[in-house]
């Protein structure tokens, strides 16, 4: 279980940076921060993509070093089921793809590791970074709603 | 919010993200690598005593050329903060220390990508994005952060700091470009860093590689810019003060560099020699005396020197695609985990950064191509990279320090996109286009190290049976002493202030040769004598030695040697985790077995695998051990099945999980 010192330090490091770089960012990138709802959308896509794709890379090595001539193992990232439904889901299919193996219908089984995007979602840094940053922008833009 | 204010909230947040995604194993009254626990064993003699206690009175069996263990400056360090924030009013407290000792690890780390920042700026010529970018990085690629963790060995979790500040201060003597007292200064400074590498950490080797790549570099620009002599002179004494003074580091630590340079690289020595003093003392006389050529020549040395960086990455891609593997693979050293060939492991330590490789084979001469030597220090960095790449490439416990190379490829990859902006932050579409997704990717290096640091925990959380054991140990007499295979040695001494046979710092090549063969002998007579003589009272075996006996072989006879050992191969070992009741073990995949039955060391096959290998099946503990005749034969089935002959000599006191202790009798 990932510590809650790892998910604050992440919390405070997205409020934090993006508080401080926002103006930079308009500058650098020829557009609005504060009142662009594009950002948490960016933020949320980054949580949504950035989680996936980092799980599914990391675990890619595991699958390729258990692939040999019998079976190719690739990774299953779920997108909606929990980790439990993920396995089980999984296990079905290795279960599927291991009997034609064994019954001598296929002669490479291709198998999945599998991961839970939404587990994984809950508790990776990068979550609780983007939550900071979102924070912070809900506040300016609320800030400027209220000044206005 | 003025610049200065938001450069330190940004160095703010990235030092809090740095050190909390190194923080996850602090939850642990453990540390993470089994080396660090000699460290930390060390640390405390200094803490206590002043020194490191030689010989150590833990390491009972330092026989066949352990190697002495000099006071580490890392060490004192330690121990001067502890007494300064602690001793003062708690004193020696072994808990508060090992928490003490696991946040030098992540300090080591987080600072480290903080001095980055200045690396990065002062690189890219005060550019603060560069830095900021190159920060971030240092700070999130999990190949780094996995040395830097809570409680990972603390002479590589620090060993970058002094580093990155050596190159800084470097650096920042160049950039005086005359000579002044500042100067001089930050030339003293930057080479005491190197000096102190020296003192702390053996991959002090780089720093003469990255110094004389830099002063290559140095003799062919000053050519090509006909500097003034002023700067020519400044550039020779700050390059004397720093490479001098790490000279001098390496005299009085008597380490010849050359000759471990020459053995690392397989070099022979003289090339390495003429290659590292020639490039100094000839480059030097060379800059002093600089010829002058007309521009048009100048030009044809630009594009040599872009020409030459496009060269090297050439030379790394012939290097990756071709498996060049130059490294000797045959002595028994190579079969720890982590001398194994790095490259298979790099998409799990780099993650997104990966990216970053075919990159810095492109920009590196692109870059230099297009702006000269405006970024005058980039065939530095680059120089660094490639190193790290190598390195890494051809050793497992390499990975880590290209992890803090991928922050001189954010130097080079940042500088690149900078003036790429420069180029089309005038077209708002383009500039998104290119930049918003270039951020998003970057950021995805959170989410990297946030499932990398995921996958690891002490030894002892991840092996209870092995936390047990330590406990048992703890109640045997204090000057006991332990025979044991070399990956245990440093956590039983750290955890049970037992004396141990062996271990993965001080092993001496006798202590693995005996230990493997009181696995693998078979005359259980001549073992015991052995172990007698040894002078050992306990004995830690692993039920997963029986898998590792071809292994054990080799480290019998000190050498991987395919003839060896391979009666040890077919059938395949198994040992099965059953559950038991009164008088049988109920096995998955196998059914039950009779314990008493299983118990006794038989010549009878209980079975013939594919009809012509025999097999031997025993209850040991709550596991089901499958042999075949050649592992039925050994020392440990004899010992472990309690064969008459043995029943004599030593006795089963302790049994958790796969660990047995085994007490000598005498």
């Amino acid at each position: 279980m990932v510590s809650l010192i790892v998910l604050a330090a992440a919390f405070i490091a997205g409020a934090l940076l993006f508080t401080a770089l926002r103006k930079d960012a308009e500058q650098y990138l020829n557009m609005n921060i504060e009142k662009n709802l594009f950002v948490p959308v960016f933020l949320v896509a980054l949580v949504i993509i950035g989680v996936y794709i980092a799980q599914y890379v990391h675990l890619t090595e595991s699958a390729g070093r258990v692939s040999n001539a019998q079976q190719s193992v690739y990774v299953y990232g779920c997108i909606i089921e929990n980790q439990q439904d993920c396995s089980s889901l999984i296990n079905n299919m290795n279960n599927n793809e291991y009997s034609k193996l064994q019954s001598g219908s296929i002669k490479q089984g291709i198998f999945y590791i599998p991961f839970s995007l939404q587990e994984s979602i809950k508790t990776n840094a990068l979550t609780y970074f983007c939550l900071g940053a979102l924070l912070s922008w809900i506040s300016i833009f609320i800030y400027r709603l209220v000044k206005k | 919010m003025n610049d200065h204010l938001k450069i330190i909230i940004c160095l703010a947040a990235i030092f809090i993200l740095a050190f909390g995604l190194r923080a996850d194993m602090l939850q642990y009254n453990e540390l993470f690598e089994p080396d660090n626990y000699f460290e930390i064993r060390m640390n405390q003699d200094v803490l206590i005593n002043g020194e490191v206690n030689n010989p150590d009175k833990l390491a009972y069996y330092q026989v066949g050329g352990a190697p002495q263990t000099y006071t580490s400056p890392l060490w004192v360090i330690n121990s001067f903060i502890y007494n300064i924030l602690f001793s003062w009013n708690i004193g020696f407290d072994q808990t508060l220390f090992l928490k003490f000792i696991q946040i030098i690890s992540i300090l080591g780390g987080a600072l480290t990508a903080i001095v980055l920042y200045f690396v990065g700026k002062t690189a890219s010529n005060g550019n603060k994005a560069v830095g900021l970018f190159v920060a971030f990085v240092a700070a999130v690629v999990p190949a780094y952060v996995y040395r830097t963790m809570a409680g990972a060995q603390m002479s590589n979790a620090t060993g970058f700091l002094p580093f990155a500040l050596g190159l800084l201060f470097l650096m920042w003597a160049f950039d005086e470009k005359k000579l002044t007292l500042k100067s001089i200064a930050c030339a003293l400074i930057s080479g005491i860093m190197f000096m102190y590498m020296v003192f702390a950490w053996s991959m002090f080797l780089i720093i003469p590689l990255v110094l004389i790549a830099y002063w290559a570099y140095r003799i062919v620009s000053c050519v090509q810019y006909q500097k003034n002599l002023d700067v020519a002179i400044s550039d020779i004494v700050h390059f004397f003060i720093i490479f001098g003074i790490f000279c001098i580091a390496t005299l009085i630590k008597q380490f010849d560099f050359i000759a471990q340079l020459s053995a690392f690289m397989g070099i022979p020595y003289f090339a390495v020699l003429i290659g590292i003093y020639g490039t100094w003392i000839i480059g030097s006389i060379f800059i002093l005396f600089r010829p002058r050529f007309d521009p048009e020549i100048i030009k044809y040395i630009n594009w040599a020197i872009a020409a030459g960086l496009i060269i090297i990455s050439i030379g790394l891609i012939y290097f990756t695609t071709l498996n060049i593997d130059p490294v000797d693979r045959s002595s028994v050293g190579g079969m720890v985990g982590e001398e194994s060939l790095g490259s298979g492991f790099f998409i799990q330590k780099y993650n997104i950064f990966l990216a970053f490789i075919p990159f810095l084979l492109i920009i590196p001469g692109l870059l230099y191509f297009w702006k000269e030597d405006e970024y005058q220090y980039m065939p530095m960095f680059f120089a660094g990279f490639v190193l790290f790449f190598v390195m890494a490439w051809m050793k497992l416990k390499f990975t880590y320090p290209l992890g803090f190379g991928m922050a001189f490829a954010a130097i080079i990859i940042g500088l690149f996109f900078y003036e790429l902006w420069k180029k089309i932050k005038d077209n708002k579409n383009v500039t998104q286009m290119l930049f918003v997704p270039a951020i998003f990717f970057v950021l995805i290096g959170i989410a990297a190290s946030g499932v990398f640091i995921q996958d690891y925990v002490p030894q002892t959380v991840g092996d209870p049976a092995l936390a047990n054991v330590i406990s048992y140990l703890n109640t045997t007499p204090e000057n006991s002493k332990v025979m044991n295979e070399w990956g245990y040695g440093h956590i039983l001494a750290y955890s049970t202030h037992r004396a141990v046979s062996a271990d993965n710092r001080n092993y001496s090549t006798l202590a693995n040769q005996q230990y493997a063969r009181f696995i693998v002998d078979t005359n259980t007579q001549e073992v015991y004598n052995m172990v007698r003589e040894m002078g050992a009272d306990y004995i830690l075996v692993d039920l997963g030695a029986f898998y590792g006996m071809r292994n054990y072989v080799f480290y019998k006879n000190d050498k991987i040697d395919a003839s060896l050992g391979t009666e040890f191969i077919l059938p395949l070992t198994n040992i099965i985790d059953c559950g038991k009741d009164t008088n049988n073990l109920i096995c998955p995949g196998m059914g039950t077995l009779n314990i008493e039955e299983h118990s006794k060391w038989s010549t009878i096959p209980y079975d013939f695998y594919n009809g012509t290998y025999p097999i031997y099946v025993y209850a040991i503990n709550n596991s089901a051990v499958i042999l075949n005749k050649a592992q039925n034969n050994t020392n440990l089935a004899h010992v472990l099945v309690g064969t008459p002959e043995t029943k004599g000599m030593y006795e089963q006191v302790y049994i958790s999980g796969h660990y047995i202790i085994l007490k000598v009798k005498k």
